[in-house]
């Protein structure tokens, strides 16, 4: 089910404006695979990725009055992932200092280092997740729109609202502690 | 290692340096086998970072549109029970109004006028006023 193949997104818009419910559908599936990854990479594997991804498209056209085709959909709706997932982290957050549930914040912990040397890829696509999601939500913001999604800095500022040169500045920091982070797994 | 260089190699890693300052990261390069250690390393960060997997969930756009009709039967039903409601004090309002309007008639029609003196005579409040008080 994948309607509305020649029609862009600024079209499928208007379509949906009109009350054109189908063209919402297809919308969704044109952008679905992005929010998941977007979402996923901000919040790690779990089970909040699904009610985030689907809120994402619920607040999107919720919004739907407020977008004035200024940036591009998916820059949009990428947008309102990231603020979502962001507000998630903190509610995360507040719920583990209530419930002073022991995060072990900061530690990536792999029992032998020893490992290291034996790592197969999956396993090291696994550590530099959790590495990511150790990371300040600043930080991961901009290292998962660059990174994992490949959106260009210019696009990353744009999503982000803030100037180019500090999402290079972030990204260099996010970088540099990713790297301190992964030490001891990444050595060759 | 220089901290300097060190951040260098990080940002020619996603912006353009400047011939001056890509010649100097270069000249680094060949001549500190940590500092190409260190890129081979970032590099593999980023790789492992674009293969990110990410798993789709069954049936999303259905449950997301579910959930988009649902949102609009609610804000539907709102707007029902608003303008019931409206209509409602609408009514209420009016017939007030209406009655208020005859009692002003009725009142002008027994007392020839509208004075606020000939509506304090009718309600005099010494009636009410008790001795020893």
């Amino acid at each position: 089910m994948n309607g509305y193949p020649g029609i862009n997104d600024i079209e499928l818009i208007k379509l949906i404006k009109e009350g054109e419910m189908p063209a919402l559908t297809a919308l969704i599936l044109r952008y679905e695979k992005q929010v998941v990854k977007t979402v996923t990479g901000m919040l790690g594997k779990c089970q909040e990725v699904d009610d985030i991804s689907q809120e994402t498209f619920i607040r999107f056209y919720q919004s739907l009055d407020n977008f004035k085709c200024k940036s591009s959909v998916g820059t949009y709706i990428t947008r309102i992932a990231i603020n979502l997932s962001l507000n998630e982290i903190k509610r995360k957050k507040r719920k583990n200092f209530l419930f002073s549930k022991n995060d072990d914040d900061n530690i990536l912990q792999i029992p032998d280092t020893n490992l290291s040397q034996h790592l197969e890829k999956n396993d090291i696509k696994e550590i530099v997740n959790k590495a990511v999601q150790l990371l300040e939500p600043k930080y991961r913001s901009v290292i998962v729109l660059k990174l994992i999604d490949g959106y260009s800095t210019k696009e990353v500022a744009e999503i982000l609202e803030i100037k180019k040169s500090s999402v290079l500045t972030r990204l260099s920091r996010a970088q540099e502690k990713l790297r301190v982070k992964l030490k001891t797994f990444l050595e060759e | 290692m220089d901290k300097k260089i060190y951040r260098l190699l990080i940002r020619s890693l996603d912006d353009k340096l400047s011939d001056k300052k890509q010649r100097r990261l270069n000249n680094y390069l060949s001549a500190l086998p940590e500092l190409q250690k260190e890129r081979k390393i970032f590099l593999k960060i980023r790789k492992s970072m674009k293969e990110q997997e990410y798993k789709l969930f069954p049936f999303f756009a259905e449950k997301v549109m579910n959930k988009i009709i649902q949102l609009k039967k609610k804000q539907k039903e709102y707007i029902n029970f608003a303008n019931l409601f409206l209509l409602t004090f609408k009514r209420v309002s009016f017939s007030g109004f209406a009655i208020f309007l005859m009692l002003l008639a009725g009142f002008y029609l027994s007392e020839g006028s509208l004075s606020i003196n000939l509506f304090n005579e009718s309600f005099d409040f010494t009636y009410f006023y008790l001795p020893g008080f």
